[in-house]
């Protein structure tokens, strides 16, 4: 049984499916990251797992709870909004305190003036604030407390919303964009940091980003979105070396996977640039199909070495590695391989190289995008 | 919708997300009927229905004070337009709106661009342009009135000094119009000037700066090139106002002149306020309301036309 | 050359501005001079500013014990308080359904909205005065206020502001537990001053500044608002103490034009905003 799963999860506007039998579930103390392009419908499925929005069919569990009726407020579920959502007119100290007042102090008890007179609000107060003190000094912002979210920088106000989030004790963190609204550097600071708390507090994490390098860098597994569907959730190595859809390929790693269409030949071998460089393929002889290779599997050698003859079209020098965009016959956009830059120092483009492709690297997709299975261990038979 | 359209029974938990989504759905609704029913219920009650009663009191020989009263069709518009009063106050009106408006738009133009190009005492002159705005008209009216003076009042004494003598501003029938006007234009300057100087702020800069870099030097080239197209809308808007606020006009008339002398200052406000709230004749005021009515929805509809048209800067 | 000629331009910018100004501060000076003037100094048709006998406060004396002024000026705080009061608790919860909510009526009550922008109090007068006739609740504060409880104006201009609100920020009190009205009065409500305050001027210098309405449910001088009870005060002086009358107006105009200066950049802001969002 899952700390918190979203099961067949399915919604459309009219006939515009936005979420198509969706199904996620976090395990006690996961981290999982629902990434994807915009308009995948990531953001939706978060709203529906709030409560804020509702599927047209599927369940959404807490354990062994099924909440899929329940209010926004009755899930104890926390959410941090891309824009952090504070209230502006609140100081950090009563912006946190708000989830707890909500649901400690009646409705007579938060009546302005007349709730002063309430039995019981002046302990429950007492206890709210301590609670948001404890909470602000785990995330280094007791000092914040009295400023409103207007006299404080983006980091600082994402800190608060954590703070707001966190303080509930809540069974399951909401996340939607948190970082993205920060700048470069902080961003990476902070990433560190969100998967620290998550580490401290061990509540089970959905975190949705458009960032295929956030999805990888914090979660525990990643559930790869496009069109309203997950196409694959699994963890970030199983992501990047195994994709089971040329989409999760194409969306996961930069600079992105090379794509090259090519044909099937006896015994399921695929040829490329003269040379087979995968065996085994499934299905008749000539099929089409696209060989997937990341840059950093392809090797650069000397001109006139084996391998497939290439000329260098441009260099992107990125400072611990060097991008090589290569032109090769048959590929329409050429391919580009990651080098280190000791290798490519007496390159320039226009220079003719020679491209290695590491066999075990290739992956191979059919016309429908799916990862075709091989019939063995794609073993080297043919020598490179 | 679509999950009733599907054959064969639902899975159980299907429905439970549905009927969560409709429950959710209907919450929502009530909600916002019950945020919104107040709101409903007094535009019905104090805008619709009383829109609705003009209309009918119009088409009746209803007068106040008498409980019966017959339909009598369109007899209160047939008798309208031989009404020789109503016919003086809808030629009164229009003329006192053709005195205003241009002068009202255009004063306030050329008050927003000098504010807006000075730099001294930009806020001070703001003030005192704004100033009659915020100022009690029918207070103001009575000081105009005493301004405007035949024997005692200042301004006709300069004049004298000059060696003109001065007319009987509100006393002539050839001169009241005129005087209403002034004032008009007086107490409406400073809220088109504030208008034109939003306007104003919100042209980029760089559009100034593109049009002299081609070549637009004088301020007049720049003011034709950039200036006064990008304020399109902004004029129109305030041109619609103030042609609406003039044709409304009603406190100085009552305060000042009680459209005399000779019903030379009798103006559609007045002319319905006495048919209606003085000789009580409902219905036929009534009537008399309608085509003001339609006056102004004609002019509101013009103003929506030329936006959608013309004006396509935003 | 083009220094000079810059000089000159300027020169001249000022030079018209402030004959402007003047023109429009002109009838501010006379009122204040002549409240300050005997009666036999009016007539003497002079054209000094300066009065030579002060009689400002036998003309302020004038206008206290001849007209209720202080009864007037309360009666105009009471109606525009009333009426504001009224508008801005009708109007906000109203804009927030329609901003905010999934509302199957949204796209009707935009309808009414602009629909009710286009019809004025001059329009809905008589059937309005016909029912409080009928009713026997003329001559009231009820009467004088009632029908400006509904501002569809105020509703537009919140239902602007509203959208503007980010969404997630009303998601979020959803998830920390408030419920509908809560987020009105704890979120929207605190967040809407700028809206409020522009609405609040809006509203007041149009009441406050009322005649027409004014003029036909009041008969006497108990329940006049301050431009009502000029009036009367004009009848009741046949309207040749121009010395006592300017003093009334003085005191009448006072109120709004001292808040006006006191405020004049949120006044100003409030009705640029109201203006173009009318």
């Amino acid at each position: 049984m899952s700390a918190f799963a979203l099961r067949n999860i399915s919604k459309s506007y009219g006939t515009n499916s936005i979420l198509n039998d969706v199904s996620i579930e976090a395990e006690a103390g996961e981290f999982i990251a629902l990434v994807g392009p915009s308009g995948c419908g990531k953001s939706t499925l978060l709203r529906i797992a709030a409560g804020l929005d509702h599927g047209d069919a599927g369940s959404i569990w807490m354990g062994d709870r099924e909440i899929t009726a329940e209010h926004p407020a009755d899930r104890n579920v926390a959410m941090v909004f891309q824009s952090y959502a504070l209230y502006p007119h609140l100081t950090a100290e009563q912006n946190i305190a708000v989830p707890l007042a909500m649901r400690n102090l009646s409705t007579l008890q938060r009546m302005p003036f007349l709730g002063r007179f309430m039995a019981g609000r002046s302990t429950t107060q007492a206890a709210i604030k301590q609670q948001v003190l404890a909470t602000a000094t785990s995330l280094k912002i007791d000092h914040l407390l009295d400023r409103k979210p207007g006299q404080m920088s983006g980091g600082q106000r994402q800190r608060v919303a954590l703070a707001r989030a966190l303080v509930r004790q809540p069974g399951v963190f909401l996340m939607d964009e948190p970082l993205s609204n920060l700048d470069a550097n902080l961003r990476v600071h902070t990433r560190a940091e969100i998967v620290d708390l998550h580490r401290r507090t061990g509540v089970p994490t959905i975190y949705v980003t458009h960032d295929q390098s956030e999805a990888l860098s914090m979660a525990d597994r990643v559930a790869v979105m496009m069109g309203g569907r997950v196409l694959q959730f699994a963890p970030p190595a199983e992501i990047y070396d195994n994709p089971r859809h040329i989409e999760v390929a194409k969306f996961v790693g930069s600079p992105r996977i090379n794509i090259i269409n090519a044909t099937t030949s006896d015994d399921g071998a695929v040829f490329f640039g003269g040379k087979a460089v995968v065996n085994g393929v499934t299905g008749p002889v000539g099929t089409l199909v696209q060989l997937g290779i990341r840059p950093e599997r392809i090797k650069l050698k000397p001109h006139g070495a084996k391998g497939i003859a290439a000329t260098v079209s441009r260099l992107e020098f990125l400072g611990s590695e060097v991008l090589v965009t290569t032109e090769v016959d048959g590929v329409e956009d050429g391919l580009v391989v990651k080098a280190a830059p000791v290798d490519v120092v007496h390159l320039s483009a226009g220079a003719p190289v020679t491209l290695v492709i590491d066999k075990d690297a290739c992956l191979v997709f059919g016309q429908d995008g799916l990862r075709v299975p091989l019939r063995a261990p794609a073993k080297v038979s043919v020598d490179a | 919708m679509r999950e009733i359209a599907v054959s064969g029974p639902l899975p159980a938990d299907q429905t439970t997300a549905r009927q969560a989504a409709i429950r959710a759905a209907r919450r929502e609704e009530r909600v916002a009927w019950q945020l919104a029913a107040p709101a409903i219920v007094l535009i019905i009650v104090l805008i619709l229905l009383p829109t609705l009663a003009v209309f009918v009191f119009s088409l009746t020989n209803y007068e106040l004070g008498y409980d019966d009263f017959q339909f009598v069709g369109l007899d209160n518009y047939i008798e309208l337009f031989g009404d020789r009063t109503f016919l003086i106050s809808l030629k009164n009106t229009a003329v006192y709106t053709a005195i205003v408006t241009p002068f009202s738009v255009f004063i306030g133009l050329g008050v927003a661009l000098l504010i807006e190009s000075e730099t001294r005492g930009r806020a001070f002159f703001r003030t005192v342009y704004f100033l009659p705005v915020a100022s009690l008209l029918v207070a103001m009216a009575t000081v105009f009135q005493y301004l405007l003076h035949p024997t005692i009042g200042p301004v006709n004494a300069m004049l004298s000094m000059l060696g003109i003598a001065g007319p009987n501003w509100l006393g002539s029938s050839s001169t009241v119009l005129i005087s209403l006007a002034i004032i008009g234009i007086w107490q409406s300057v400073g809220f088109n000037m504030v208008l034109f100087l939003a306007g104003l702020t919100a042209i980029p800069r760089e559009l100034y700066a593109a049009a002299e870099v081609d070549g637009a030097k004088g301020s007049w080239e720049r003011f034709r090139l950039v200036t006064w197209p990008m304020l399109g809308p902004t004029t129109l808007f305030v041109t619609t106002i103030s042609v609406i606020n003039a044709v409304k006009v009603f406190e100085t008339v009552k305060t000042l002149t009680e459209g005399g002398p000779n019903k030379s200052s009798e103006v559609l406000l007045w002319t319905i306020y006495q048919e209606g709230f003085v000789y009580l004749r409902v219905g036929y005021a009534s009537a008399m309301t309608v085509i003001f009515l339609a006056f102004l929805i004609v002019l509101m509809l013009v103003q929506y036309r030329v936006l959608d048209r013309r004006v396509h800067y935003t | 050359m083009r220094n000079t000629a810059l000089f000159s331009m300027r020169n001249l910018r000022l030079g018209i501005l402030s004959a402007g100004a003047l023109v429009f501060l002109a009838p501010y000076i006379w009122m204040i001079s002549t409240a300050a003037k005997s009666r036999e100094e009016i007539f003497s048709s002079s054209l000094t500013l300066l009065p030579q006998h002060w009689a400002l406060w036998e003309n302020l004396a004038k206008a206290f014990t001849r007209v209720p002024m202080g009864q007037l000026l309360l009666n105009g705080l009471i109606v525009c308080g009333l009426i504001f009061f009224f508008q801005v608790v009708i109007a906000i919860p109203c804009a927030y359904a329609m901003a905010k909510l999934k509302f199957r009526a949204a796209q009707t009550m935009m309808t009414l909205v602009m629909l009710g922008l286009l019809i004025p109090i001059h329009a809905t007068a008589l059937p309005i005065y016909v029912a409080l006739n009928k009713a026997g609740m003329l001559n009231s504060y009820f009467a004088l206020s009632a029908p400006f409880f509904i501002s569809v104006f105020g509703i537009f201009l919140f239902l602007q502001f509203f959208r503007a609100m980010p969404d997630d920020l009303i998601s979020a009190a959803r998830l920390d537990g408030m419920s509908e009205l809560a987020i009105v009065n704890r979120v929207i409500v605190p967040n809407a001053w700028p809206a409020v305050t522009a609405f609040a001027i809006f509203s007041v210098v149009a009441h406050w500044n009322d005649l027409f309405w004014p003029l036909i449910v009041i008969t006497g001088t108990e329940r006049a608002t301050p431009p009502l009870g000029l009036l009367f005060f004009r009848a009741a002086e046949a309207g040749d103490d121009y010395g006592a009358l300017m003093a009334a107006t003085l005191i009448i105009t006072l109120p709004l034009v001292a808040a006006f200066l006191l405020a004049q950049r949120r006044f100003i802001e409030g009705i640029t905003l109201t203006g173009l969002k009318g």
